[in-house]
């Protein structure tokens, strides 16, 4: 394998975590995010020459896995799942609690137009609204109106999930 | 669960330490996105338009042409391989460019939906264009496989029945017809949908 590569896929193992993160947050089913993820390191790697190493490899990472995340779309013919089952899991185990608050999270998510899931995992990767407007393209006001529009929604989603913010 | 929880739990999610990333990148074939969607297609239809253009360069010897038309065939057909020619080399550069996905996230739609756009009108005029040359061989075909003489049509002497012409003209018709709805339908099918998602997504960056 060439140096270039086995480079490349040294960091890709080291920030897998959030190619997995932004796979979950777009698409619903275990296929789509396999598909999703597949998709990403093919466009790291097919972008990986312009990525200039003095700047930050995550942050690199995050924008074109974003940009592919935003324009990636199903594949026809599987059917679109609307119920996103939460799993039944009983809540006093700690791990398992934590579990179900994520199978919330992103069950609601789901339901949250392309950008404003872009908005929303910026923020959790505590991006400044600067930092945010500048990697979408948007004005800071812009992204802090957004986001502000964005964790509304979600929060809102999450309680009709019947778990309250 | 507040918003602070919800980031101290997005912080504890280790689930994605369990996904396998490939050994090998070559394996990787992309699946999904617009534009490689469109590139595959494009490479597909390069194929095929290549064939038909070939093929059509061997129907006279195919369907034994009048020597009087093989000129006028041969005249149309040079004109209709350098046209041709020259849309091949645009949706060779069009396949070989690559968009930059590093882009902020609304050049890279905007990008994306201008490479839709440009290969959707690339699409048209190529297709439009043709059609003259469909046109002029579909009739050149009909007249000699009628056994009209062209000389008798130029000096108004030919005893073309109103069957035979009526034969003609709704053929032509027909191949008109079939090719303007062979267009219109493949660009709506191929970029329509992709078009309208990449427009409404780009709506939703507006500042508000």
């Amino acid at each position: 394998m060439k140096t270039k590569e086995k480079v490349f896929l040294e960091l890709i193992e080291q920030h897998k975590g959030i190619i997995h993160k932004i796979s979950r947050m777009y698409m619903d089913t275990k296929d789509d995010q396999d598909d999703l993820a597949q998709e990403i390191i093919l466009q790291l790697w097919k972008s990986y020459d312009n990525f200039r190493q003095q700047s930050n490899f995550s942050t690199w990472m995050y924008r074109v896995a974003l940009n592919t995340a935003l324009v990636f779309f199903k594949k026809d013919q599987r059917k679109p799942i609307t119920t996103d089952a939460v799993p039944d899991i009983p809540a006093d185990e700690a791990s398992n609690t934590k579990e179900l608050q994520l199978a919330h999270f992103y069950q609601a998510v789901q339901k949250l137009e392309r950008l404003e899931k872009a908005l929303i995992f910026y923020h959790l990767e505590n991006y400044s609204h600067r930092e945010i407007g500048e990697n979408l393209g948007i004005t800071e006001g812009n992204a802090r109106t957004k986001l502000n529009r964005a964790k509304t929604k979600l929060k809102e989603l999450i309680k009709q999930q019947g778990y309250g913010f | 669960m507040a918003f602070d929880d919800l980031q101290s739990l997005w912080n504890s999610d280790k689930s994605g330490d369990s996904i396998a990333i490939p050994a090998n990148l070559e394996k990787l074939k992309s699946a999904q996105l617009p534009v490689d969607k469109f590139r595959r297609r494009l490479k597909k239809e390069f194929f095929a338009q290549l064939a038909a253009v070939i093929f059509l360069g061997f129907v006279p010897a195919i369907m034994t042409f009048n020597a009087y038309l093989l000129f006028a065939f041969y005249l149309m057909y040079f004109n209709f391989v350098l046209i041709c020619g020259y849309f091949f080399i645009k949706f060779y550069l069009f396949y070989k460019n690559m968009s930059n996905t590093a882009l902020t996230s609304k050049d890279n739609l905007y990008a994306v939906y201008y490479d839709i756009k440009l290969s959707n009108e690339f699409y048209k005029v190529f297709s439009y264009c043709l059609l003259p040359f469909v046109i002029v061989f579909v009739g050149i075909i009909l007249i000699n496989d009628k056994n009209i003489s062209p000389t008798a049509i130029l000096n108004k002497s030919a005893a073309i029945s109103q069957s035979k012409v009526f034969t003609i003209v709704g053929l032509l018709l027909l191949v008109i017809v079939l090719m303007v709805a062979k267009t219109e339908i493949y660009v709506h099918v191929v970029y329509g949908k992709y078009a309208q998602q990449i427009k409404k997504l780009l709506d939703e960056f507006r500042e508000v």
